[in-house]
């Protein structure tokens, strides 16, 4: 009898388990809806933004800024120190979502040990220190609601360690939602702005434009260009990995819910032959029983 | 009047995108305005008052934050980091970010930080100031 009873439990647990699995994938599939429409709210301004630049390279005086490299971004100096924002989950149960992150995270770090790390998100913190990998410990932001105020205090924070030389350049790796199906975690480079980063057409950068006028001055205005890019990209990063990870966790919780379905199911099958050899050998006893009775009353009455 | 096409985009929403007779931003040392056939500009643009003009419209104000402007051949872009028409401000909310602001700068901790207060609250008594001085249906 305790065997049936131990699987009755079972069976209610699955069963309740695979009612939370299905929560959380309701739960995700709705935030990832409002995240996809943010995410197209924020395209028409960052794609302008983008060949704003793009026409920055063309004006026929030479930028000499420090927000701009001439060089490839694939030219690196082995030693160079990074500042790195990171951007994970604030919570795990999200497939390999979490865990991409990291292990692109551990290898630019490996490669440049003296770099910064900002890491966004609970999870990749806990991550890094169990890693023993060191990140900045006041730096405090959550991967739930990305919005503008928080991208541009990042951004400010990160622009100053490059502006002040502490250092070389800046990254981020952040997951990116190519399609509905495809997301893949992406190391990008915020800093200094290289020419193949605003090569849109693909085509090597055209002939001079007809000249601007900078108001009030070049530097200036470049200066807020740079603050408004670097926030708009770390803002639609945020977006984009938000979406991402709504989108893993719901294809994880999908796979739990199918997995909880099939045990419950075997389970099931399992519980009814117990039950139905139970029932059969009652019967058998009873009749058994009955057979020796009846066996006996003959004896006697011969 | 001639117009020209004018998109502003803040960095969440489109705000504006159409035909537009006259634009006035706000710049580092005022104001700048735009009329149609205006000579090729970037222009690095302050948190302050917005004014744009559709051909036989009234004038519609916002407040803009910091951003960008690009005008090529007559194409004008205003890139704003947040922008918000006047009636669509929440004053509550402005007032409690300028109050944040301000207990932030006493606070006095690094360069960065004293920065980043000093523009926000910039940026929230401009919304407060844009929201008081145009909020409101005109009569």
């Amino acid at each position: 009898m305790s065997g049936i009873q131990n699987l009755k439990n079972r069976i209610k647990g699955v069963n309740d388990t695979g009612k939370i699995t299905n929560a959380m994938y309701l739960i995700a599939s709705t935030k990832l809806q409002k995240a996809r429409k943010e995410l197209e709210a924020t395209r028409p301004y960052f794609n302008t933004l983008r060949s704003g630049i793009r026409r920055l390279f063309q004006s026929p005086e030479k930028l000499d800024s420090p927000y701009f490299f001439n060089g490839s971004r694939k030219d690196t100096i082995p030693d160079d120190s990074y500042g790195i924002l990171v951007i994970t989950a604030d919570k795990g149960m999200a497939g390999a979502y979490n865990s991409s992150i990291i292990k692109q995270t551990e290898w630019l770090y490996n490669r440049h040990p003296s770099s910064k790390l900002f890491v966004v998100g609970e999870f990749g913190r806990k991550a890094l220190e169990a890693k023993n990998i060191p990140f900045e410990e006041d730096f405090f932001y959550t991967s739930q609601r990305p919005t503008i105020k928080s991208s541009r205090e990042i951004a400010y924070r990160l622009l100053d360690l490059y502006e002040s030389n502490q250092v070389d350049r800046l990254y981020i790796i952040y997951t990116d939602m190519k399609s509905a199906m495809i997301e893949e975690p992406i190391i990008d480079l915020i800093m200094p702005f290289t020419k193949e980063d605003f090569d849109i057409d693909g085509d090597g950068i055209p002939d001079p434009a007809p000249p601007f006028e900078f108001i009030p001055s070049p530097e200036k205005v470049l200066r807020y260009i740079v603050y408004s890019y670097v926030t708009g990209f770390i803002y639609s990063a945020l977006v984009d990995s938000f979406c991402s990870e709504q989108y893993a966790r719901m294809t994880a919780m999908s796979s739990a819910n199918d997995n909880a379905r099939n045990i419950a199911a075997e389970l099931q099958m399992q519980y009814n032959r117990m039950r139905q050899g139970e029932i059969t050998n009652e019967i058998i006893e009873v009749s058994a029983g009955a057979k020796a009775q009846a066996l006996h009353k003959k004896k006697e009455n011969a | 009047m001639n117009t020209f096409p004018l998109k502003i985009y803040a960095s969440n929403h489109i705000v504006f995108e159409g035909e537009c007779e006259s634009l006035v931003v706000p710049i580092t040392n005022g104001q700048f305005g735009v009329l149609a056939n205006h000579e090729n500009v970037v222009c690095a643009v302050t948190a302050g008052m917005l004014m744009y003009r559709e051909p036989g419209g009234e004038n519609q104000y916002a407040s803009i934050s910091d951003g960008i402007m690009f005008i090529e051949d007559n194409h004008v872009y205003l890139l704003g980091t947040a922008i918000e028409k006047a009636e669509e401000i929440d004053l509550a909310r402005s007032e409690q970010d300028e109050l944040e602001a301000e207990e932030m700068l006493k606070l006095n901790r690094s360069k960065v930080e004293y920065i980043a207060a000093k523009a926000m609250m910039a940026r929230n008594a401009n919304r407060i100031r844009v929201r008081k001085l145009y909020g409101r249906e005109p009569k």
